[in-house]
Protein backbone atom coordinates (compact mmCIF):
# COMPACT_ATOMS: atom_id res chain seq x y z
CA UNK A 1 0.00 0.00 0.00
CA UNK A 2 2.82 2.29 1.00
CA UNK A 3 4.73 1.57 -2.29
CA UNK A 4 1.30 2.23 -4.27
CA UNK A 5 1.35 5.85 -2.39
CA UNK A 6 4.95 6.63 -3.07
CA UNK A 7 3.97 5.44 -6.97
CA UNK A 8 1.15 7.43 -7.62
CA UNK A 9 2.71 10.88 -5.93
CA UNK A 10 6.08 10.35 -7.90
CA UNK A 11 3.49 9.64 -11.36
CA UNK A 12 1.58 12.99 -9.84
CA UNK A 13 5.04 15.14 -9.16
CA UNK A 14 6.26 13.94 -12.62
CA UNK A 15 3.47 14.50 -14.29
CA UNK A 16 3.00 18.02 -12.99
CA UNK A 17 6.52 18.48 -13.92
CA UNK A 18 6.28 17.72 -17.81
CA UNK A 19 3.10 20.34 -17.52
CA UNK A 20 5.89 23.03 -17.11
CA UNK A 21 8.52 24.03 -19.81
CA UNK A 22 10.88 26.92 -18.72
CA UNK A 23 12.69 28.46 -21.94
CA UNK A 24 15.45 31.46 -22.44
CA UNK A 25 15.47 34.25 -24.99
CA UNK A 26 18.78 32.04 -26.55
CA UNK A 27 16.55 29.04 -27.26
CA UNK A 28 13.25 30.97 -28.87
CA UNK A 29 14.93 31.32 -32.07
CA UNK A 30 16.13 27.77 -32.25
CA UNK A 31 12.50 26.51 -31.12
CA UNK A 32 10.79 29.05 -33.36
CA UNK A 33 12.74 27.72 -36.62
CA UNK A 34 12.21 23.75 -34.77
CA UNK A 35 8.49 23.94 -34.62
CA UNK A 36 6.61 27.32 -35.69
CA UNK A 37 3.92 25.94 -37.63
CA UNK A 38 4.17 28.98 -40.40
CA UNK A 39 7.86 28.16 -40.89
CA UNK A 40 7.28 24.40 -41.10
CA UNK A 41 4.67 24.79 -44.10
CA UNK A 42 7.33 27.54 -45.72
CA UNK A 43 10.08 24.84 -45.30
CA UNK A 44 7.72 22.27 -47.27
CA UNK A 45 7.54 25.11 -50.23
CA UNK A 46 10.99 24.93 -50.48
CA UNK A 47 11.09 21.13 -50.67
CA UNK A 48 8.36 21.19 -53.43
CA UNK A 49 10.70 24.02 -55.63
CA UNK A 50 13.85 21.64 -55.10
CA UNK A 51 11.38 18.81 -56.16
CA UNK A 52 10.62 20.76 -58.94
CA UNK A 53 14.28 21.40 -60.16
CA UNK A 54 14.57 17.63 -60.58
CA UNK A 55 10.93 17.46 -61.96
CA UNK A 56 12.49 20.16 -64.99
CA UNK A 57 15.61 18.06 -65.68
CA UNK A 58 13.95 14.46 -65.83
CA UNK A 59 11.31 16.21 -67.97
CA UNK A 60 14.35 16.60 -70.63
CA UNK A 61 14.76 13.06 -70.78
CA UNK A 62 11.91 10.65 -73.27
CA UNK A 63 8.60 9.76 -71.80
CA UNK A 64 5.92 7.48 -73.40
CA UNK A 65 2.69 8.64 -73.92
CA UNK A 66 0.65 5.35 -75.68
CA UNK A 67 -1.51 7.46 -77.57
CA UNK A 68 0.44 9.83 -79.31
CA UNK A 69 2.58 5.98 -80.53
CA UNK A 70 -1.00 3.93 -81.44
CA UNK A 71 -1.55 7.37 -83.61
CA UNK A 72 1.22 6.70 -85.54
CA UNK A 73 0.59 3.85 -87.83
CA UNK A 74 -2.31 5.88 -88.83
CA UNK A 75 -0.50 9.40 -89.19
CA UNK A 76 2.81 9.07 -89.76
CA UNK A 77 2.71 12.85 -89.72
CA UNK A 78 2.17 12.50 -86.35
CA UNK A 79 5.93 11.62 -85.62
CA UNK A 80 6.96 15.12 -85.60
CA UNK A 81 4.31 15.85 -83.02
CA UNK A 82 6.13 12.99 -80.93
CA UNK A 83 9.46 15.26 -80.44
CA UNK A 84 8.36 16.51 -76.99
CA UNK A 85 8.32 12.55 -76.22
CA UNK A 86 10.76 10.96 -77.38
CA UNK A 87 13.73 13.87 -77.55
CA UNK A 88 12.25 16.80 -75.30
CA UNK A 89 15.33 17.84 -74.85
CA UNK A 90 15.82 19.18 -78.27
CA UNK A 91 13.32 21.65 -77.07
CA UNK A 92 14.94 24.81 -75.66
CA UNK A 93 12.08 26.22 -73.94
CA UNK A 94 12.27 22.54 -71.40
CA UNK A 95 15.89 24.23 -71.04
CA UNK A 96 14.58 27.11 -70.18
CA UNK A 97 12.13 26.10 -67.90
CA UNK A 98 15.37 24.14 -65.74
CA UNK A 99 16.54 27.14 -65.37
CA UNK A 100 13.94 29.03 -64.22
CA UNK A 101 12.94 26.53 -61.91
CA UNK A 102 16.66 26.89 -59.90
CA UNK A 103 15.90 30.46 -59.77
CA UNK A 104 12.87 30.39 -58.54
CA UNK A 105 13.63 27.99 -55.85
CA UNK A 106 16.84 30.39 -54.94
CA UNK A 107 13.68 32.81 -54.82
CA UNK A 108 11.59 30.73 -52.51
CA UNK A 109 14.41 30.29 -50.28
CA UNK A 110 15.11 33.89 -49.90
CA UNK A 111 11.25 34.43 -49.15
CA UNK A 112 11.81 31.52 -46.44
CA UNK A 113 15.06 33.61 -44.88
CA UNK A 114 12.57 36.73 -44.67
CA UNK A 115 9.57 34.65 -42.80
CA UNK A 116 11.85 33.25 -40.96
CA UNK A 117 13.41 36.19 -39.56
CA UNK A 118 10.30 37.93 -38.93
CA UNK A 119 9.16 35.12 -37.04
CA UNK A 120 11.74 34.92 -34.90
CA UNK A 121 11.83 38.71 -34.23
CA UNK A 122 8.51 38.25 -33.21
CA UNK A 123 8.79 35.89 -30.79
CA UNK A 124 11.77 37.53 -29.27
CA UNK A 125 9.76 40.91 -29.56
CA UNK A 126 7.31 39.01 -27.35
CA UNK A 127 9.53 37.58 -24.96
CA UNK A 128 11.02 40.97 -23.55
CA UNK A 129 7.69 42.01 -23.74
CA UNK A 130 6.19 39.49 -21.80
CA UNK A 131 9.00 40.04 -19.37
CA UNK A 132 8.90 43.54 -19.17
CA UNK A 133 4.52 43.46 -18.74
CA UNK A 134 5.94 40.81 -15.59
CA UNK A 135 7.86 43.87 -14.49
CA UNK A 136 5.17 45.97 -14.40
CA UNK A 137 3.43 43.51 -12.84
CA UNK A 138 5.12 43.71 -10.01
CA UNK A 139 5.61 47.63 -10.27
CA UNK A 140 1.56 47.80 -9.44
CA UNK A 141 1.93 45.33 -6.77
CA UNK A 142 4.43 47.25 -5.18
CA UNK A 143 1.99 50.70 -5.66
CA UNK A 144 -0.73 48.73 -4.48
CA UNK A 145 1.34 47.54 -0.76
CA UNK A 146 2.45 51.17 -0.69
CA UNK A 147 -1.36 52.58 -0.86
CA UNK A 148 -2.51 49.72 1.55
CA UNK A 149 -0.25 51.20 3.97
CA UNK A 150 -1.36 54.73 3.31
CA UNK A 151 -4.89 53.94 3.77
CA UNK A 152 -4.18 51.80 7.02
CA UNK A 153 -2.64 55.31 8.72
CA UNK A 154 -5.21 57.34 7.08
CA UNK A 155 -8.00 55.26 8.30
CA UNK A 156 -6.43 55.93 12.23
CA UNK A 157 -6.44 59.50 11.56
CA UNK A 158 -9.52 59.33 10.35
CA UNK A 159 -10.51 58.08 13.51
CA UNK A 160 -8.82 60.73 15.71
CA UNK A 161 -10.82 62.93 13.38
CA UNK A 162 -7.69 64.65 11.58
CA UNK A 163 -8.77 63.48 7.94
CA UNK A 164 -11.99 63.99 6.77
CA UNK A 165 -13.78 60.67 5.89
CA UNK A 166 -14.12 61.45 2.15
CA UNK A 167 -10.14 61.23 1.22
CA UNK A 168 -10.37 57.49 3.12
CA UNK A 169 -12.84 56.72 0.88
CA UNK A 170 -10.67 58.62 -2.34
CA UNK A 171 -7.68 56.04 -1.15
CA UNK A 172 -9.72 53.27 -1.30
CA UNK A 173 -11.23 53.79 -4.79
CA UNK A 174 -7.40 54.35 -6.27
CA UNK A 175 -7.10 51.14 -4.51
CA UNK A 176 -9.55 49.22 -6.45
CA UNK A 177 -8.63 51.26 -9.56
CA UNK A 178 -5.10 49.14 -9.36
CA UNK A 179 -6.34 45.90 -8.58
CA UNK A 180 -8.48 46.39 -11.79
CA UNK A 181 -5.19 47.22 -13.02
CA UNK A 182 -3.23 44.67 -11.67
CA UNK A 183 -6.08 42.14 -12.93
CA UNK A 184 -6.25 43.26 -16.27
CA UNK A 185 -2.06 42.92 -16.87
CA UNK A 186 -1.93 39.59 -15.62
CA UNK A 187 -4.82 38.53 -18.18
CA UNK A 188 -2.25 40.29 -20.69
CA UNK A 189 1.17 38.47 -19.83
CA UNK A 190 -0.95 35.22 -19.31
CA UNK A 191 -2.50 36.10 -23.15
CA UNK A 192 1.60 36.68 -24.13
CA UNK A 193 2.84 33.67 -22.66
CA UNK A 194 -0.41 31.87 -24.76
CA UNK A 195 0.89 33.30 -27.96
CA UNK A 196 4.38 32.85 -27.16
CA UNK A 197 3.90 28.76 -27.11
CA UNK A 198 1.90 29.41 -30.15
CA UNK A 199 4.59 30.75 -31.55
CA UNK A 200 7.29 27.74 -30.73
CA UNK A 201 4.93 25.36 -31.57
CA UNK A 202 4.57 24.20 -28.05
CA UNK A 203 0.87 22.87 -27.09
CA UNK A 204 -0.75 25.00 -25.40
CA UNK A 205 -1.10 22.87 -22.63
CA UNK A 206 2.32 23.11 -21.22
CA UNK A 207 2.93 25.90 -18.53
CA UNK A 208 5.22 28.03 -20.40
CA UNK A 209 7.88 29.80 -18.06
CA UNK A 210 10.41 32.79 -19.20
CA UNK A 211 13.92 33.00 -17.80
CA UNK A 212 14.99 36.77 -16.99
CA UNK A 213 17.08 38.45 -19.59
CA UNK A 214 19.78 40.73 -18.99
CA UNK A 215 18.97 44.18 -19.41
CA UNK A 216 21.68 46.79 -21.26
CA UNK A 217 23.24 49.87 -19.00
CA UNK A 218 21.70 52.23 -21.36
CA UNK A 219 24.09 54.38 -19.71
CA UNK A 220 27.65 52.69 -21.35
CA UNK A 221 25.63 52.30 -24.95
CA UNK A 222 27.29 54.87 -27.81
CA UNK A 223 25.26 56.46 -30.44
CA UNK A 224 25.20 54.65 -33.94
CA UNK A 225 24.95 56.08 -37.44
CA UNK A 226 22.82 55.24 -40.53
CA UNK A 227 25.39 55.45 -42.75
CA UNK A 228 27.35 52.15 -40.79
CA UNK A 229 24.02 50.17 -40.85
CA UNK A 230 22.65 50.54 -44.35
CA UNK A 231 25.12 49.05 -46.42
CA UNK A 232 24.48 45.30 -44.69
CA UNK A 233 20.93 46.06 -44.34
CA UNK A 234 20.18 46.31 -48.08
CA UNK A 235 22.78 43.93 -49.06
CA UNK A 236 21.53 40.61 -46.74
CA UNK A 237 17.99 42.07 -47.56
CA UNK A 238 15.83 39.09 -48.64
CA UNK A 239 12.96 41.26 -49.84
CA UNK A 240 15.54 42.64 -52.03
CA UNK A 241 17.57 39.18 -53.34
CA UNK A 242 13.86 37.63 -54.05
CA UNK A 243 13.71 40.51 -56.73
CA UNK A 244 16.97 39.88 -58.43
CA UNK A 245 16.42 36.08 -58.92
CA UNK A 246 12.83 36.92 -60.20
CA UNK A 247 14.68 39.37 -62.98
CA UNK A 248 16.80 36.90 -63.75
CA UNK A 249 14.09 34.11 -63.76
CA UNK A 250 12.57 36.89 -66.53
CA UNK A 251 15.67 36.33 -69.43
CA UNK A 252 14.39 33.22 -69.69
CA UNK A 253 10.88 33.94 -70.60
CA UNK A 254 12.02 36.53 -73.17
CA UNK A 255 14.31 33.74 -73.96
CA UNK A 256 11.52 31.13 -74.11
CA UNK A 257 9.73 33.87 -76.87
CA UNK A 258 12.47 34.02 -79.27
CA UNK A 259 12.78 30.03 -79.18
CA UNK A 260 8.81 29.47 -79.44
CA UNK A 261 9.00 28.13 -82.63
CA UNK A 262 10.65 24.91 -81.60
CA UNK A 263 7.94 24.30 -79.61
CA UNK A 264 6.35 25.57 -76.24
CA UNK A 265 7.23 23.50 -72.83
CA UNK A 266 4.46 22.52 -70.47
CA UNK A 267 7.09 22.05 -68.01
CA UNK A 268 5.92 24.31 -64.75
CA UNK A 269 7.95 27.12 -63.70
CA UNK A 270 8.18 25.65 -60.06
CA UNK A 271 6.84 27.75 -57.07
CA UNK A 272 6.51 30.77 -57.49
CA UNK A 273 6.59 30.72 -60.94
CA UNK A 274 2.49 31.82 -61.72
CA UNK A 275 4.41 35.75 -61.39
CA UNK A 276 4.87 34.63 -64.74
CA UNK A 277 1.98 33.37 -65.62
CA UNK A 278 0.30 36.74 -66.97
CA UNK A 279 2.94 36.80 -70.08
CA UNK A 280 1.20 35.59 -73.07
CA UNK A 281 3.70 32.80 -74.92
CA UNK A 282 2.89 31.61 -78.69
CA UNK A 283 3.74 27.72 -79.39
CA UNK A 284 5.06 28.40 -82.49
CA UNK A 285 6.30 31.44 -83.91
CA UNK A 286 3.64 34.03 -84.62
CA UNK A 287 3.03 37.90 -85.04
CA UNK A 288 2.26 37.82 -81.24
CA UNK A 289 6.54 37.32 -80.84
CA UNK A 290 6.86 41.60 -80.29
CA UNK A 291 4.42 41.95 -77.98
CA UNK A 292 5.50 38.97 -75.54
CA UNK A 293 9.00 40.45 -75.44
CA UNK A 294 7.56 44.08 -74.97
CA UNK A 295 5.33 42.59 -71.86
CA UNK A 296 8.45 40.56 -70.29
CA UNK A 297 10.31 43.74 -70.53
CA UNK A 298 7.73 45.52 -68.94
CA UNK A 299 7.59 42.88 -66.20
CA UNK A 300 10.89 43.61 -65.59
CA UNK A 301 10.24 47.16 -65.18
CA UNK A 302 7.53 46.31 -62.68
CA UNK A 303 9.90 44.54 -60.78
CA UNK A 304 12.56 47.20 -60.65
CA UNK A 305 9.89 49.57 -58.82
CA UNK A 306 8.69 46.99 -56.38
CA UNK A 307 12.61 46.46 -55.61
CA UNK A 308 13.43 50.31 -55.60
CA UNK A 309 9.97 50.75 -52.93
CA UNK A 310 11.31 48.20 -50.97
CA UNK A 311 14.83 49.49 -50.82
CA UNK A 312 12.92 52.55 -49.30
CA UNK A 313 10.91 50.64 -46.93
CA UNK A 314 14.14 48.90 -45.65
CA UNK A 315 15.88 52.55 -45.31
CA UNK A 316 12.76 54.31 -43.94
CA UNK A 317 12.56 51.16 -40.99
CA UNK A 318 16.64 51.80 -40.80
CA UNK A 319 16.35 55.38 -40.29
CA UNK A 320 13.80 55.11 -37.19
CA UNK A 321 15.70 52.31 -35.77
CA UNK A 322 18.70 54.90 -35.27
CA UNK A 323 16.82 57.63 -34.61
CA UNK A 324 15.35 55.69 -31.46
CA UNK A 325 18.01 54.24 -30.54
CA UNK A 326 19.89 57.45 -30.03
CA UNK A 327 17.16 59.25 -28.40
CA UNK A 328 16.71 56.57 -25.76
CA UNK A 329 20.66 56.81 -25.50
CA UNK A 330 20.68 60.72 -25.15
CA UNK A 331 17.94 60.37 -22.62
CA UNK A 332 18.31 58.16 -20.27
CA UNK A 333 19.89 60.69 -17.59
CA UNK A 334 16.72 62.50 -17.80
CA UNK A 335 14.75 59.10 -17.10
CA UNK A 336 17.30 58.13 -14.27
CA UNK A 337 16.91 62.06 -12.73
CA UNK A 338 13.49 61.80 -12.29
CA UNK A 339 13.18 58.15 -10.92
CA UNK A 340 15.93 59.35 -8.25
CA UNK A 341 13.81 62.26 -7.48
CA UNK A 342 10.56 60.44 -7.42
CA UNK A 343 12.13 57.94 -4.83
CA UNK A 344 13.43 60.70 -3.22
CA UNK A 345 10.31 62.50 -3.06
CA UNK A 346 8.14 59.11 -1.92
CA UNK A 347 11.07 58.50 0.99
CA UNK A 348 10.36 62.13 2.59
CA UNK A 349 6.84 61.96 2.56
CA UNK A 350 6.59 58.74 4.01
CA UNK A 351 8.69 59.44 7.01
CA UNK A 352 7.06 62.54 7.90
CA UNK A 353 3.87 60.81 8.46
CA UNK A 354 5.61 58.11 10.09
CA UNK A 355 7.06 60.81 12.33
CA UNK A 356 3.78 61.85 12.96
CA UNK A 357 3.89 65.40 10.96
CA UNK A 358 0.84 66.85 9.58
CA UNK A 359 0.98 65.62 5.66
CA UNK A 360 -1.80 65.72 3.29
CA UNK A 361 -2.64 61.84 2.89
CA UNK A 362 -3.33 63.43 -1.31
CA UNK A 363 -0.02 64.42 -1.36
CA UNK A 364 1.06 61.13 -0.52
CA UNK A 365 -0.91 59.47 -3.09
CA UNK A 366 0.54 61.91 -5.74
CA UNK A 367 3.87 60.51 -4.46
CA UNK A 368 3.27 56.88 -4.82
CA UNK A 369 2.26 58.06 -8.14
CA UNK A 370 4.75 59.51 -9.08
CA UNK A 371 7.12 57.29 -7.83
CA UNK A 372 4.79 54.50 -9.97
CA UNK A 373 5.22 56.30 -13.14
CA UNK A 374 9.37 57.25 -13.37
CA UNK A 375 10.06 53.09 -12.10
CA UNK A 376 7.88 52.28 -15.55
CA UNK A 377 9.13 54.76 -17.67
CA UNK A 378 12.31 53.71 -16.69
CA UNK A 379 11.81 49.87 -16.90
CA UNK A 380 10.15 50.35 -20.35
CA UNK A 381 13.16 52.35 -21.43
CA UNK A 382 15.67 49.29 -21.29
CA UNK A 383 13.35 47.08 -22.42
CA UNK A 384 13.03 49.22 -25.49
CA UNK A 385 16.41 49.51 -25.85
CA UNK A 386 16.44 45.69 -26.11
CA UNK A 387 13.87 45.80 -28.53
CA UNK A 388 15.38 48.37 -30.94
CA UNK A 389 18.77 46.29 -30.58
CA UNK A 390 16.92 43.40 -31.60
CA UNK A 391 15.19 44.62 -34.66
CA UNK A 392 18.23 46.81 -35.78
CA UNK A 393 19.97 43.07 -35.75
CA UNK A 394 16.87 42.12 -37.86
CA UNK A 395 17.57 44.67 -40.15
CA UNK A 396 21.24 43.70 -40.61
CA UNK A 397 20.81 40.27 -40.24
CA UNK A 398 22.89 39.59 -37.44
CA UNK A 399 22.65 37.27 -34.59
CA UNK A 400 19.88 34.84 -33.77
CA UNK A 401 18.99 36.33 -37.48
CA UNK A 402 22.44 35.16 -39.33
CA UNK A 403 20.83 33.05 -42.67
CA UNK A 404 23.13 32.57 -45.58
CA UNK A 405 21.38 33.54 -48.63
CA UNK A 406 20.80 30.97 -51.31
CA UNK A 407 24.12 30.57 -53.21
CA UNK A 408 26.22 31.24 -50.68
CA UNK A 409 24.46 28.53 -48.35
CA UNK A 410 25.11 26.01 -51.00
CA UNK A 411 28.79 27.23 -51.54
CA UNK A 412 29.56 27.04 -48.04
CA UNK A 413 27.74 23.62 -47.58
CA UNK A 414 29.53 21.66 -50.02
CA UNK A 415 32.81 22.84 -48.02
CA UNK A 416 31.23 21.50 -44.93
CA UNK A 417 30.99 17.99 -46.64
CA UNK B 1 20.76 18.59 -90.78
CA UNK B 2 18.56 20.94 -88.37
CA UNK B 3 19.26 19.21 -85.25
CA UNK B 4 22.97 19.58 -86.07
CA UNK B 5 22.58 22.71 -87.04
CA UNK B 6 20.90 23.26 -83.43
CA UNK B 7 23.47 21.00 -81.64
CA UNK B 8 26.07 23.34 -83.14
CA UNK B 9 24.61 26.38 -81.64
CA UNK B 10 23.41 25.00 -78.51
CA UNK B 11 27.45 23.83 -78.02
CA UNK B 12 28.65 27.56 -79.27
CA UNK B 13 26.12 29.28 -77.08
CA UNK B 14 27.17 27.27 -73.87
CA UNK B 15 31.04 28.00 -74.47
CA UNK B 16 30.15 31.82 -74.50
CA UNK B 17 28.93 30.70 -71.31
CA UNK B 18 31.83 29.61 -70.10
CA UNK B 19 33.59 32.49 -71.15
CA UNK B 20 31.71 34.59 -69.08
CA UNK B 21 32.80 32.60 -66.19
CA UNK B 22 36.15 32.57 -67.00
CA UNK B 23 35.82 36.55 -67.65
CA UNK B 24 34.74 36.89 -64.55
CA UNK B 25 37.15 34.90 -62.86
CA UNK B 26 40.11 36.93 -64.48
CA UNK B 27 38.21 40.40 -63.52
CA UNK B 28 38.65 39.44 -60.27
CA UNK B 29 42.26 40.26 -60.22
CA UNK B 30 41.46 43.72 -60.48
CA UNK B 31 38.80 43.56 -57.89
CA UNK B 32 41.18 42.01 -55.21
CA UNK B 33 43.76 45.02 -55.73
CA UNK B 34 41.18 47.28 -55.11
CA UNK B 35 40.06 45.48 -51.97
CA UNK B 36 44.14 45.73 -50.44
CA UNK B 37 44.07 48.96 -51.18
CA UNK B 38 41.37 50.11 -48.84
CA UNK B 39 42.09 47.89 -45.93
CA UNK B 40 43.86 50.95 -44.67
CA UNK B 41 41.03 52.99 -45.08
CA UNK B 42 37.76 54.21 -43.49
CA UNK B 43 35.03 51.75 -43.90
CA UNK B 44 32.66 54.05 -46.12
CA UNK B 45 29.49 52.65 -48.29
CA UNK B 46 31.78 52.96 -51.18
CA UNK B 47 34.47 50.69 -49.81
CA UNK B 48 31.54 48.22 -48.89
CA UNK B 49 30.77 48.00 -52.19
CA UNK B 50 34.43 47.41 -53.14
CA UNK B 51 34.30 44.62 -51.11
CA UNK B 52 30.82 42.99 -51.60
CA UNK B 53 32.44 43.27 -55.57
CA UNK B 54 35.39 41.11 -54.99
CA UNK B 55 33.89 38.65 -52.17
CA UNK B 56 30.42 38.04 -54.36
CA UNK B 57 32.69 37.74 -57.48
CA UNK B 58 34.35 34.68 -55.85
CA UNK B 59 30.77 33.31 -54.09
CA UNK B 60 29.31 33.98 -57.30
CA UNK B 61 31.66 32.14 -59.77
CA UNK B 62 32.47 29.00 -56.74
CA UNK B 63 28.25 28.69 -57.03
CA UNK B 64 28.85 27.99 -61.34
CA UNK B 65 31.38 25.69 -60.46
CA UNK B 66 29.96 23.84 -58.10
CA UNK B 67 26.57 23.57 -59.94
CA UNK B 68 27.38 23.20 -63.65
CA UNK B 69 28.95 19.26 -64.43
CA UNK B 70 29.72 20.28 -68.01
CA UNK B 71 31.48 23.42 -66.63
CA UNK B 72 33.95 21.30 -64.11
CA UNK B 73 34.50 19.05 -66.76
CA UNK B 74 35.74 21.60 -69.39
CA UNK B 75 37.88 23.11 -66.34
CA UNK B 76 39.44 19.88 -65.73
CA UNK B 77 40.46 19.46 -69.67
CA UNK B 78 41.39 22.74 -69.73
CA UNK B 79 43.24 23.54 -66.37
CA UNK B 80 46.64 24.84 -67.43
CA UNK B 81 44.76 27.09 -69.55
CA UNK B 82 43.41 29.01 -66.43
CA UNK B 83 45.16 28.11 -63.57
CA UNK B 84 48.62 28.23 -62.26
CA UNK B 85 50.32 28.63 -59.73
CA UNK B 86 50.01 32.55 -60.49
CA UNK B 87 46.24 32.62 -59.52
CA UNK B 88 47.22 32.51 -55.80
CA UNK B 89 48.71 35.66 -55.73
CA UNK B 90 46.22 37.56 -58.29
CA UNK B 91 42.72 36.36 -57.21
CA UNK B 92 43.26 35.50 -53.33
CA UNK B 93 43.44 37.75 -50.63
CA UNK B 94 46.45 37.49 -47.84
CA UNK B 95 45.53 36.40 -44.54
CA UNK B 96 46.66 39.37 -43.20
CA UNK B 97 44.66 41.28 -45.49
CA UNK B 98 41.77 39.09 -44.85
CA UNK B 99 42.14 39.77 -40.75
CA UNK B 100 42.34 43.67 -40.88
CA UNK B 101 39.14 43.38 -43.05
CA UNK B 102 36.85 41.57 -40.67
CA UNK B 103 38.26 43.34 -37.77
CA UNK B 104 37.14 46.59 -39.65
CA UNK B 105 33.51 44.66 -40.33
CA UNK B 106 32.66 44.74 -36.67
CA UNK B 107 31.22 47.77 -35.13
CA UNK B 108 29.61 48.02 -31.82
CA UNK B 109 29.16 44.05 -31.91
CA UNK B 110 27.45 44.08 -35.24
CA UNK B 111 28.88 42.85 -38.07
CA UNK B 112 28.42 45.01 -40.51
CA UNK B 113 29.94 43.85 -44.06
CA UNK B 114 28.46 41.64 -46.69
CA UNK B 115 27.86 38.19 -45.31
CA UNK B 116 30.80 37.03 -48.02
CA UNK B 117 33.19 38.33 -46.30
CA UNK B 118 32.68 36.65 -43.18
CA UNK B 119 32.72 33.31 -44.83
CA UNK B 120 35.24 33.92 -47.46
CA UNK B 121 37.21 30.73 -45.78
CA UNK B 122 34.24 28.73 -46.04
CA UNK B 123 33.68 29.91 -50.00
CA UNK B 124 37.25 29.08 -50.74
CA UNK B 125 36.93 25.55 -48.81
CA UNK B 126 34.14 25.09 -50.91
CA UNK B 127 35.51 25.33 -54.37
CA UNK B 128 38.35 23.19 -53.40
CA UNK B 129 36.29 20.60 -53.15
CA UNK B 130 36.51 20.66 -57.28
CA UNK B 131 39.98 20.47 -57.36
CA UNK B 132 41.76 16.95 -57.75
CA UNK B 133 44.75 16.72 -55.56
CA UNK B 134 46.86 16.69 -59.22
CA UNK B 135 45.25 19.99 -60.01
CA UNK B 136 45.99 21.46 -56.29
CA UNK B 137 49.53 20.33 -56.03
CA UNK B 138 50.18 22.57 -59.24
CA UNK B 139 48.20 25.51 -58.03
CA UNK B 140 50.55 25.12 -54.85
CA UNK B 141 53.56 24.53 -56.49
CA UNK B 142 54.44 27.98 -55.34
CA UNK B 143 55.51 28.28 -51.90
CA UNK B 144 54.02 31.33 -51.23
CA UNK B 145 50.64 30.35 -52.61
CA UNK B 146 50.78 27.11 -50.31
CA UNK B 147 51.42 29.25 -47.49
CA UNK B 148 48.48 31.68 -48.30
CA UNK B 149 46.42 29.04 -48.44
CA UNK B 150 47.53 27.07 -45.20
CA UNK B 151 47.05 30.32 -43.01
CA UNK B 152 43.52 31.04 -44.23
CA UNK B 153 42.82 27.36 -43.50
CA UNK B 154 41.63 26.55 -47.07
CA UNK B 155 44.67 23.99 -46.97
CA UNK B 156 45.68 21.57 -44.16
CA UNK B 157 49.44 20.94 -43.16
Amino acid sequence: MKKILIAILLFTLNYAHAEEKVISLDEVASKVKETNFTILENAQRIYQAKETITFSKRNLLPKLNLWNVLKLPFDWASAIDMVQDIAPFLVPNNWFRVSQSKLFYLAQKEQYRALWANEVMTAKLLYTNTLRDQSFLKLLKTQETQLSELIAIVKTRTVFGEVPPQVLKFLKIRKLEIEEDIRLLDSLVYEEIKAMSYLMGIPQEIDLKLKNIVLPVVEDLSPISFDTFVFRAMDNAPELNQYGYIKEALKYVRKEAYFSFLGASTTSRGADGGVFNNIPLQDGLGFGLGSSVRITRSEGKILDINAEATKEVIKKNLYNLVYNFNSYIKNIDNQNERFQLAQENYETVKTQLILGMNVDPLEMLTSIDNLFDASISLENYKYEVVNTIEKLKRSIFNGDYTKKEGKLEDVTKRGEK
Amino acid sequence: MKYILFLSLVFILSSCKYGVTFSNLKNLEASKNDVELIATQELTTENQQILKKYFSGIKDISYEFLNNSNMQNYTHRKFSRFFDEAICNNIILDESYYSDLMRKCSVNGFFICSEEVKLYKEILIGIKKIFSEMEINTITANTACKDKLLNLGVLNE
